[in-house]
């Protein structure tokens, strides 16, 4: 049997807003088509894992970036040769940001880790909304359904990519959203993300797992948490254009 | 008498919003646009001075209990109800028990207080107490960063006017001293902490800590939980006797322990010499639950005990305080919580099947679960239905039906089962 090692990186700092989700997702979807998965979580001051063949990183306040800011900066080299050797790496909000070329704005001066070509700027207007994003990701067109909590602007440098389209939200501030690279990508979707839109998460392992030599089907096994996903989004979809306040 | 009007005015308005069937805050938006030191000039005629209650969860609980133990000694209490804790929602609460003539016979003020609004309504009240719970993450969406809900709540605390209690136990608020204030702690022992299954859920200072400084101290400590109720014990930092105090608890859970912890050591210093256990203790042995928490309802023949939850603390805290798989289960939650994304960060390994999901996040629930490998019964969005399937199951060995539900929620079913409004709504 075909065993899928899934890494999570720094789960308490970057895992205040259901980032754990993610990681839930991929394995149990990968569980259901018949893989084994083995989790490996890092944590500051952990030595760095060998290798990987699929990484999550969560988000998580400007404050908790910082504190693990120094041990991140050690996966420079490493997740680099990873994403380059086809080993998919989700990135959401605040660890989108950190793999960029750095944060700036607000007083936020933290250097990324130039992962994703482009850079984050603080002190954009806050945004919390449903948000609707339109994506190619490693495939046809695919509507995704999530939530959306920050204040950045991030603006790609040229040549880089979008990973997806905004259809209603804030996204990087200029109508496209999030940076891909390769089977990679960073995202501001929160909901979480994977969870609620399984086909995505599908498209994600399939990448994962055909690197390693697998298969990744989805089958009847994955039958209700389709349909779950399926009715949250349309719930979702319904309250589009609901704001909430902040402060 | 340039209170009379806009007392007037403030009443009409609220008899309006109630006859609508509103717990309006409008009445005391309006006073306060009419009559700017409405909150101050009402307050002030309180001869104990005014006592804040902050933190990010179980501010209810322990207003509830501050009070209760307060009113044991004697005081006449003036609080307010559970959530009116913005300026304008105080307001409405003081307009429904002053005379036209702005009297109000109180001897101190309890005030559960929000904390983005905190300082500037210490502005107004001039708290001679501030008591700070606990910094959960919490709201993200409204707070973006935990740290700047620690820094309103630690802002507030130095307004106090003589006595500030903090929790020892939180990373943000328990090494908060001060050279002009009194500053006492609550907390918990290490042993009951260490037991729990997911601790406190105090947020993590992140990188904030501050390694190698002294243990600090907690003049009111939970030792020791039973099925009833809790072992309190009550110390001074330096000198002093200590004692131990048996309490009775409205609801289970050490996180409300922790709570009566916190309202015990306050009413200690809010009192002085005067505070007297016994009537501490009594206190505790007559009072009710909180308006949803742990509180008990009839539903047929049987009884609905409903559990609130606001995020995934306190729904993890409530969670870890079952005793056992509930036989019958409702958890609902609709879009006064907008961004569940937190439910993953949840452990609802306590629940060996959920009866029914409901609320608009119905759906959101029941995708958590089925990642989870928890077995749905009904996944049934509107609330109205969903209790109907709750009643209409068998009954239970146990007598009882659970409902973990957020604030929304637990309004609308407890209104289903003929309680409306029980609660003193401004
Ligand atoms: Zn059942």
């Amino acid at each position: 049997m075909t065993t899928l090692s899934l890494l999570q990186l720094y789960p308490e700092q970057l895992g205040v807003s259901g980032d754990g989700g993610n990681v839930v997702a991929l394995a149990e979807r990968a569980r259901r088509a018949g893989l084994d998965v083995e989790l490996v979580e890092h944590r500051p001051g952990d030595s760095l894992p060998v290798g990987a063949d699929l990484v999550v990183i969560g988000s998580g306040p400007l404050s908790t970036l910082r504190s693990i800011h120094s041990d991140a900066l050690r996966f420079r080299e490493a997740l680099s040769d990873w994403a380059d050797s086809g080993v998919p790496v989700v990135a959401i909000g605040g660890g989108m940001e950190l793999l960029s070329q750095g944060i700036s704005g607000e007083g936020a001066d933290l250097e990324g880790l130039g992962f994703f070509d482009a850079s984050a700027h603080r002190g954009a207007k806050r945004r919390a909304n449903y948000f609707r994003v339109e994506t190619a990701y490693s495939g046809p067109s695919l509507t995704l359904f999530g939530f959306e909590d920050h204040a950045t602007r991030f603006e790609l440098a040229a040549g880089a990519s979008a990973f997806g389209t905004v259809i209603t939200g804030g996204g990087n501030g200029d109508g496209a959203e999030g940076v891909s690279r390769g089977s990679s990508f960073g995202t501001q979707l929160k909901g979480p993300v994977l969870p609620l839109n399984p086909q995505l998460t599908d498209r994600v392992l399939a990448s994962a797992v055909s690197r390693i030599g697998g298969v990744y089907d989805a089958g009847p096994a994955h039958a209700t948490l389709d349909e779950y996903a399926r009715q949250s989004r349309l719930v979702i979809e319904k309250n589009l254009e609901r704001a909430f306040k902040a402060m | 008498m340039k209170y009379v009007l806009p007392i007037l005015l403030g009443r009409l308005v609220r008899i309006i919003a109630r006859a609508r069937g509103g717990g309006s805050a409008y009445p005391g938006y309006l006073v306060l646009k009419l009559l700017p030191s409405f909150l101050t000039d009402v307050t002030k005629q309180f001869d104990r001075g005014v006592l804040f209650v902050l933190g990010s969860n179980g501010k209810s609980t322990t207003t509830h209990m501050l009070s209760d133990v307060l009113r044991a000694h004697g005081l006449r209490v003036f609080t307010n109800p559970t959530g009116a804790n913005l300026p304008q929602g105080i307001a409405s609460a003081l307009l429904s028990e002053v005379s036209i003539f702005g009297k109000l016979q109180a001897d101190v003020g309890v005030l559960e207080v929000d904390e983005a609004f905190a300082v500037e309504l210490s502005g107004h009240l001039h708290p001679s107490t501030v008591l700070m719970l606990n910094v959960q993450v919490d709201q993200l969406y409204r707070f973006y960063e935990t740290s700047r809900v620690a820094d309103m709540m630690t802002d507030t605390a130095a307004t106090a006017g003589t006595h500030v209690v903090t929790n020892r136990d939180d990373e943000y608020l328990g090494p908060f001293t001060s050279s002009t204030l009194d500053v006492t702690r609550f907390g918990a022992s290490t042993e009951l902490v260490a037991g729990a299954p997911h601790g406190l859920q105090n947020a993590s200072a992140f990188g904030g800590k501050t390694e190698g400084s002294a243990p600090l101290h907690a003049e009111a400590e939970v030792r020791a939980l039973s099925a009833q109720g809790a072992t309190i014990a009550l110390s001074r930092a330096t000198g002093g006797g200590s004692s131990s105090l048996e309490i009775r608890l409205p609801a289970k859970g050490l996180h409300y322990a922790v709570d009566a912890a916190a309202a015990i050591q306050t009413a200690r210093v809010a009192l002085g010499s005067e505070f007297d256990e016994s009537k501490a203790v009594a206190a505790f042995a007559a009072m009710k639950p909180a308006y949803g928490r742990g509180e008990r309802l009839k539903i047929g023949t049987d009884e609905a005990e409903f559990v609130m939850f606001k995020n995934a603390a306190s729904l993890q805290l409530n969670l870890d305080a079952l005793t056992d798989a509930p036989e019958q289960v409702l958890l609902a939650i609709d879009e006064g919580t907008p961004d569940i994304s937190w439910i993953y960060d949840v452990d609802f390994s306590s629940l060996d099947h959920v009866d029914v999901v409901s609320g608009e996040k119905a759906w959101q629930i029941a995708l958590r679960l089925e990642h989870a490998g928890i077995p749905i019964g009904t996944v049934e969005p509107r609330i109205e239905k969903a209790i109907e399937l709750m009643k209409a199951l068998p009954a239970p060995a146990s007598k009882t039906k659970n409902f973990i539900v957020n604030y929304e929620q637990m309004m609308i079913a407890r209104k289903m089962l003929g309680y409306p409004d029980l609660e003193k709504r401004a």
